[in-house]
């Protein structure tokens, strides 16, 4: 049985957001720091964010997707992808990838 | 669920140390039990009465937290927004302010957190629908609001 993907990922995001709930995991903020990328660039980015549907995945338990987001922030200068997972009241980011640094390309 | 004595959150760029904060996990991967908007409202009045000057990712977090735009920060303190786009890219050192643009640059931001917490206030007051006249006057609860962090240079 396939499973659906949420129909409206950026607003649900955003949302989460707002109130305080876009989290990242402990693995995701040593890759925001080892990427120079700060909560501030993720949250402008949501604002102009595309979804990226090719990287998204299948949750391990099979209940959901892992659901891929990209977008710059507001200098223009960091073209981010983040990979949330919605775990409510939370929804928490498990990956951070800087595409214009050499090593995320 | 597991809890961290403390926990050194540096997702603005900066250390913050947090105390007590439970763990959660989904999918194999483990996350503070954290509300963002709670942890900037109180790193950004920690920073503001903090006596070591501001390095860039502090003033980048303010400015953010605050929702200023370049612009409107460098009308207010008469400092050309490159400039303080400039600072703010120097991350971990200190940033150019002077004394008093640093001075004014923390009252500025000040009042922008009482102007957020005003709204903040009278719309909660607002919604209320019924003041409560319990038999007995219960004693009030601000545990939640204790001082558990600390704001890292």
């Amino acid at each position: 049985m396939s499973i659906q993907k949420n129909p409206s990922v950026i607003q649900k995001v955003i949302e989460a957001s707002e109130k305080g709930c876009l989290i990242p995991s402990f693995h995701a903020e040593k890759q925001m720091n080892a990427r120079d990328v700060q909560m501030s660039d993720i949250e402008e980015m949501l604002y102009r964010a595309s979804r990226e549907e090719i990287k998204d995945q299948i949750r391990d338990d099979g209940k959901d997707w892992k659901y891929a987001l990209r977008g710059t922030n507001d200098n223009g200068d960091k073209d981010i992808r983040i990979i949330v997972v919605f775990n409510e009241p939370e929804t928490l980011i498990i990956t951070v990838i800087d595409k214009d640094k050499k090593e995320d390309r | 669920m597991r809890t961290l004595e403390t926990y050194t959150f540096k997702g603005f760029g900066f250390d913050v140390i947090l105390k007590d904060v439970a763990v959660k996990s989904v999918e194999g991967e483990d996350y503070p039990s954290i509300n963002m908007n709670e942890l900037k409202t109180n790193t950004a009045k920690a920073l503001l009465t903090n006596k070591q000057r501001l390095i860039g990712y502090q003033l980048k977090f303010l400015r953010t937290y605050l929702d200023m735009s370049f612009d409107q920060v460098s009308e207010k303190l008469h400092i050309p927004a490159s400039t303080l786009r400039s600072w703010e890219n120097k991350g971990n050192d200190f940033t150019g302010l002077s004394l008093e643009q640093e001075k004014a640059f923390r009252i500025l931001s000040i009042n922008q957190i009482l102007e957020l917490e005003k709204s903040r206030f009278n719309i909660e007051v607002t919604l209320i629908k019924e003041f409560q006249t319990p038999s007995k006057v219960v004693a009030l609860d601000i545990g939640s609001t204790s001082e558990s962090f600390i704001v890292n240079g």
